[in-house]
């Protein structure tokens, strides 16, 4: 009961990070909108909240940097964009992760045929 | 309204509790972070219900989850930074390389430049024959290695 999570958590940690990086690759992102779409991955995350703590350390790093938008109707937005070093991280992580999984995969029988 | 306000406070002073052991700007962080996330779904919702407002608390989940996810960043053993120090690190071996290189290189012309002037001025001041100061410093070093070919040559990488 307790390994399950054990593991879920150990395979997310290092990898989602890349997966919030991957979303906003392409153009901005609203902060609440990522948040949403990221919360409702349940085999990459245990709830939407715990995605804040990531999201700072993603800044503080310089990986992603934000911009405050007048909404429409209600508070200002805040909308989370990658810097030419969150570009490369995620690049990396591209490489490494293909490496890592390919090794698993073929390890430990899980690879398509 | 009041009191969905205090089910949100209530939510946020449960997420500041639980993460009491992380810097207090993180914290605050946080903490702006999660309330600024509340307003801006409860925002959504024209006439908002209790039900809706606990729903925005539930999908943020759990405060001690959050404060555990926050707990992370006091932890030095990330996944991340290796990867985050690499391009700074790279720009700082580059530097470095070409530090070593530029003070390598100045070193070599250095020497050769000193060496080149001690021959010149050697050369000038001990002999008027060019011929005569040449021929016994060849003479020299090739008369060495037939003696001894093997005990002279591995001294001579050392010693450089």
């Amino acid at each position: 009961m307790d390994v399950p999570g054990t593991l879920s958590t150990a395979l997310r940690r290092g990898t989602l990070e890349f997966c919030v990086l991957a979303l906003m690759e392409q153009e901005e992102q609203y902060g609440v909108e990522l948040v949403r779409h990221l919360g409702a991955e349940r085999t990459l995350t245990t709830s939407e909240g715990t995605l804040y703590p990531l999201l700072a350390r993603l800044r503080r790093q310089g990986w992603v940097e934000t911009t405050w938008r007048e909404s429409p109707a209600g508070p200002p937005r805040r909308y989370y964009a990658l810097t030419p070093t969150g570009h490369s991280a995620l690049r990396h992580f591209r490489a490494e992760w293909t490496a890592f999984r390919d090794t698993v995969d073929r390890i430990v029988g899980t690879g398509l045929k | 309204m009041n009191t969905y306000d205090d089910l949100v406070n209530d939510y946020l002073r449960a997420v500041e509790q639980a993460s009491a052991g992380i810097p207090a700007s993180r914290r605050e962080e946080l903490l702006a972070d999660l309330s600024q996330h509340i307003a801006a779904k409860r925002a959504e919702l024209s006439p908002e219900t209790e039900v809706e407002v606990r729903s925005i608390l539930e999908l943020l989940g759990d405060p001690s989850d959050v404060a555990a996810e926050a707990m992370l960043d006091n932890d030095p053993a990330l996944p991340a930074p290796p990867i985050q120090i690499q391009p700074g690190k790279k720009l700082g071996a580059l530097a470095w390389v070409l530090l070593t290189v530029a003070a390598v290189s100045t070193l070599c012309v250095a020497a050769v430049l000193v060496g080149v002037f001690f021959f010149a001025w050697s050369g000038s001041s001990s002999g008027d024959v060019p011929a005569a100061p040449g021929s016994p410093q060849i003479q020299e070093p090739t008369m060495q290695p037939p003696s001894s070919p093997s005990t002279q040559s591995p001294p001579t990488p050392s010693t450089t």
